[in-house]
């Protein structure tokens, strides 16, 4: 009850600082205002919610879809754990460039009509359903692209939304059983999957989906040092002593964080069950830093997208992610954009370098070297993959990262089991 | 047939595990009824105590459904890497892990519906 008290008090603090934020940036009416605007927008990849709609209203849009998930949670019977985490951060990370109340919703029906289908709970397949929001852009296309007439749009929208939900949870298990639990976004590669068709039917019925990009550069300080304060409270609830002597708690909880370090990452690996609610939100807070500052580093803008993906990182860091299995997949990914001489800083290469982090558990399992092809790839694979579904699957590097994974998952499974017998 | 495929996945992953330990000796048995199944295994590899405690620890995780649900569909399909106790351990009602006299350990698993009480199981583990 500790843990999910620790990671209630986290969470509620996450979403305050956005919502404040989001109010001292813009002023509570027009962030409001524009929180409303971006639920008709469109919002296939890449829709950079802060250069349409600016900061405060983008900060709106992230609490709000994070407070979605949160009541999906409560609704559902579920207490908040390092997956729950996982999955909230990811919801809230795409609603920087994405993701709406709007969209989400659908998906989140049709996930939970599935469940009972097969006479499971809706909370059974709570995950997919929140990682599910990932083909949120579909049902905004629906409603606001297409050029359908109103009457229909709306509720063909969320009636096809429903469907992809339906068909979400027996494509995400299959998908698991191709990579085996080696690419964290398996949901991203189930999207991607589901994408190739619904952009097809879309190509075949002369709708051709044609890539967005709308990428901001701009500089907002609070956009800046949202990361870093999101990444100082993790630190704060990690050491947080509560009566207890300062050193022994500073000591256990780095010794937790040393025990997360000797883990693969593969799924499912909930750090907050298997090691420490405290060494988790120390990884989360340490994560979160380090990429911020490999960010800054290499003069990264601090828009919708990259904050997404820091966001994402920070969830993923207590279901997956720390250090030791990221860097060698960042690293492969740098030599790939070296060797063919791609621009660090477009929005591929930059999104790749973060959210490329999802084949982690390839490094952490096979080691390092294995990391670096595997970053390596998924640069060369996912400049391609994003037309294949016309930008639908907003998890796009998890559609990669799918792909990859199941390439070198069945080098390493064919080589072991036949060099055995 | 449904409960057949989690038989198999089950025995699966905790002969996968046992396997890994490259044991003389391995058996695995399976009693059922109406509401729930139990599974023993027993194999002749010498354990220190940290490491049967670590199995223990592996295989008593909480009760996660919506872990369950998704990624324990994972269960004795995928063995490449490491055997996950975790997987079982978040599908189980009841585990027992004690070593034997003779070396090795034993390992019983009880799963069953909500209702199930590995308590109220019939069949007593020697049988």
């Amino acid at each position: 009850m500790l843990k999910a008290r620790l990671l209630r008090f986290y969470l509620l603090a996450v979403l305050a600082v956005l919502l404040v934020g989001g109010i001292l940036d813009q002023g509570l009416v027009p962030a409001f205002a524009g929180f409303i605007r971006l639920q008709v927008t469109p919002a296939r990849l890449v829709s950079d919610f802060i250069a349409i709609e600016g900061v405060g209203s983008t900060f709106f849009n992230v609490a709000a879809v994070g407070l979605l998930g949160v009541g999906f949670l409560g609704l559902v019977g579920l207490d908040l754990s390092g997956a729950a985490l996982a999955a909230l951060f990811t919801m809230m990370g795409f609603a920087f460039f994405g993701k709406t109340v709007f969209n989400c919703v659908p998906i989140i029906i049709g996930v939970s009509i599935s469940a009972l289908i097969v006479r499971k709970k809706p909370r059974d397949y709570s995950l997919i359903a929140m990682f599910g929001t990932a083909m949120g852009p579909l049902i905004t296309f629906i409603a606001f692209e297409l050029g359908l007439p109103k009457e229909y749009a709306l509720p063909g929208s969320f009636l096809i939304g429903i469907l992809v939900g339906i068909a979400m949870p027996p494509i995400a298990i299959a998908m698991l059983r191709l990579h085996q639990g080696y690419n964290l976004y398996n949901v991203g590669l189930t999207a991607g999957f589901l994408g190739l068709f619904t952009a097809s039917i879309s190509h075949s019925a002369g709708a051709d989906i044609l890539l967005r990009t709308t990428w901001g550069t701009d500089y907002y300080l609070s956009t800046v040092i949202i990361v870093p304060l999101l990444s100082l409270l993790a630190l704060a609830a990690a050491f947080g002593t509560r009566g207890r002597a300062l050193r022994s708690t500073i000591l256990g909880v780095f010794n937790d964080q040393k025990a997360i370090l000797a883990l693969t990452g593969r799924l499912p690996s909930d750090f907050a069950d298997r090691i420490s609610t405290r060494g988790a939100l120390l990884n989360s807070g340490l994560m979160g830093l380090l990429y911020w500052c490999m960010m800054l580093v290499i003069g990264a803008p601090f828009n919708g997208p990259v904050l997404g993906g820091l966001f994402t990182i920070m969830g993923f860091s207590f279901f997956g992610k720390h250090p030791k299995n990221t860097i060698p997949v960042v690293i492969g990914i740098l030599l790939a954009i070296l060797l063919f001489d791609k621009n660090m800083l477009a929005p591929a290469p930059l999104l790749a370098i973060l959210f490329g982090t999802a084949l982690a558990p390839l490094a952490g399992e096979f080691g390092p070297v294995i990391g670096i092809v595997a970053g390596f790839l998924h640069m060369v694979l996912v400049e391609r993959t994003g037309v294949w579904h016309g930008g639908m699957d907003l998890y796009n590097n998890g559609f990669a990262a799918g792909l990859t994974a199941t390439l070198i998952v069945s080098i390493i499974d064919w080589y072991k089991s036949q060099s055995n017998r | 047939m449904k409960r057949q495929e989690l038989y198999v996945q089950m025995i699966s992953e905790i002969a996968n595990f046992l396997l890994n330990g490259n044991p003389r000796k391995m058996v695995i048995s399976l009693h059922q009824e109406a509401d729930g199944f139990h599974i023993a295994a027993i194999d002749d590899r010498p354990r220190t105590d940290k490491e049967i405690k670590d199995l223990r620890e592996s295989l008593m995780v909480q009760q996660r459904p919506e872990l369950a649900a998704y990624y324990g569909t994972m269960m004795g399909h995928d063995l490449l890497g490491s055997a996950r106790l975790d997987i079982i351990g978040m599908q189980i009602k009841g585990v027992k892990v004690e070593p034997i006299p003779e070396g090795g350990v034993m390992i019983n698993l009880w799963v069953g519906s909500e209702g199930f009480d590995p308590k109220m199981f019939t069949l007593s583990q020697g049988q």
